[in-house]
């Protein structure tokens, strides 16, 4: 047993329920704890409950593909995004939590001139933010990843792409109980297996939370809900604009030889890494159709499958493994929802659509701060749910990965 | 079909609701449906969207 294993085992879950919480969290992903975690190190505000339906990370925190990058296409979210990067860079420094932390590289890549020409203005205007992402053509792709055929087996010929170099990956339980662990050890409390029934309001104030195991009072509630935030919203009266579909991601075999980096298409729209166990880890789209079922499909493996022969033909040899669903709160506009939700001390973190797991970091310390001092940070201030009323939306479907 | 709830009041505030927030329901939906590599229809289908099951 390494040293992070073992101090997980001091971990004070709590049994009683205060009456009064500052701040109660629901949902205990990887956003719900690590706003915990930024208002316990960061502000000081302890008296803070996450409540969580199921295990913690059970959710989407528990179900992506756990890639960090920041290639966005709109300057708000390459701001933000890499914002959370550089924090994840640094997390397990500051937790003494060992979360796998690795900097691999992702390339994605491109198989006609119009991708090639998406690629061209995702490198410019990263690299204008100061974000390292550079246009390769199909050679240099092949020298970064030698697994690659640049052919596409026929069909999809890689004429370049982006290579974006600070991309990384962690491991996803490891985040959450890092995460955990430094909220718990300050004194957040943290309830397992209980679900949120409704909200106790005073007019147009949310003042509490009802839960299938009490009604706790709130001075601030946080919606960190992921793959049910609409059904959640609802107790508040509140809609969004949110759709919920289904995606599934698999895992296979181990494979002997090191793929270093990720890799992608944003044409074929697959991705697939390597994870620390050698097994190659791998997604694609979301479902069409909007969705609670958390049913897999011998469709969407046949898909992917097909896809990653065309660039990576080893995969032949391998077989799926495991195989999982999740639910994507997707916004109407692929990009995040974070702040005030228009409901008094009501806010909400969603929209993290095909998963938010590389913003964990950075979306907790800025809805944190948010909490703990009522000013929206300026950071965040772009993905405020009021720009669908205000025509300023953030239309990034192709930064997604997905679609 | 997408409908605006009576609380939202105003020309304006209705139209946005209309375009822009969803009731997005983990529960019985009714859908249009087009039957694409089939007979090349439309039909109204009422799905429960937890399960993915058709109801008659």
């Amino acid at each position: 047993m390494n040293e992070f294993v073992e101090t997980l085992l001091d971990l004070k879950w709590p049994t009683e329920m205060k009456r009064h919480y500052d701040v109660v969290i629901i949902g205990g992903g990887g956003h719900g704890l690590s706003t915990a975690y930024y208002l316990a190190t960061r502000h000081g505000i302890t008296n803070v409950a996450v409540i969580e339906r199921d295990y913690i990370g059970s959710g989407n925190t528990g179900r992506n593909t756990t890639i960090i990058r920041s290639n966005y296409g709109v300057p708000e979210s390459v701001r933000f995004y890499d914002h959370s990067l550089r924090l994840y860079n640094t997390l397990e420094a500051e937790t003494g939590c060992w979360i796998m932390h690795a900097t691999k590289g992702i390339i994605w890549l491109a198989h006609s001139e119009s991708g090639m020409r998406s690629e061209r203005a995702r490198c410019l205007l990263n690299q204008a933010m100061g974000v390292d992402t550079q246009l390769i053509d199909g050679a240099e792709a092949k020298q970064i990843c030698p697994q690659l055929d640049v052919s596409g087996g026929g069909r999809y010929p890689v004429l370049g792409g982006s290579y974006h170099v600070p991309g990384a990956s962690a491991r996803h339980d490891r985040v959450v109980w890092a995460l955990a662990q430094g909220s718990m050890r300050l004194g957040v409390d943290v309830f397992q297996h209980t679900a949120v029934t409704g909200f106790e309001m005073a007019g147009d104030t949310v003042v509490g939370v009802q839960t299938n195991k009490g009604n706790i009072s709130a001075g601030h509630v946080v919606m960190a809900v992921g793959g049910n935030v609409s059904e959640v919203a609802k107790h508040a009266r509140l809609r969004l604009p949110i759709r919920t579909h289904p995606l599934q991601a698999f895992v296979t075999n181990g494979y002997a030889q090191g793929l270093h980096c990720i890799v992608s298409s944003t044409e074929l729209l697959f991705y697939v890494s390597q994870t620390a166990r050698g097994q190659l880890l791998m997604g694609a789209e979301y479902e069409a159709q909007t969705s609670y079922s958390q049913q897999n499909t011998w469709r969407s493996f046949q898909s992917v499958a097909a896809k990653c022969r065309y660039l990576l033909p080893f995969v032949n040899n391998l077989k799926i493994l495991r195989q999982w669903t999740g639910r994507c709160d997707v916004s109407l506009d692929f990009t995040p929802i974070i702040g005030p939700t228009g409901i008094d001390n009501l806010s909400i973190t969603t929209g993290w659509g095909t998963w938010g797991f590389k913003a964990i970091p950075a979306g907790g310390e800025q809805l944190a701060q948010y909490v703990a001092t009522g000013v929206v940070p300026e950071m965040i201030q772009p993905f405020a749910i009021d720009r669908f009323r205000r025509d300023h939306v953030l239309a990034d479907q192709g930064s997604t990965g997905t679609k | 079909m997408p409908h605006v709830p009576d609380h939202v009041v105003g020309d304006e505030e209705r139209n946005l609701d209309y375009v822009w927030f969803l009731d997005n329901d983990a529960d019985v939906i009714g859908e249009r449906w087009f039957h694409e590599a089939g007979c090349r229809r439309w039909s109204t289908i009422r799905r429960d969207t937890r399960t993915d099951t058709i109801q008659t």
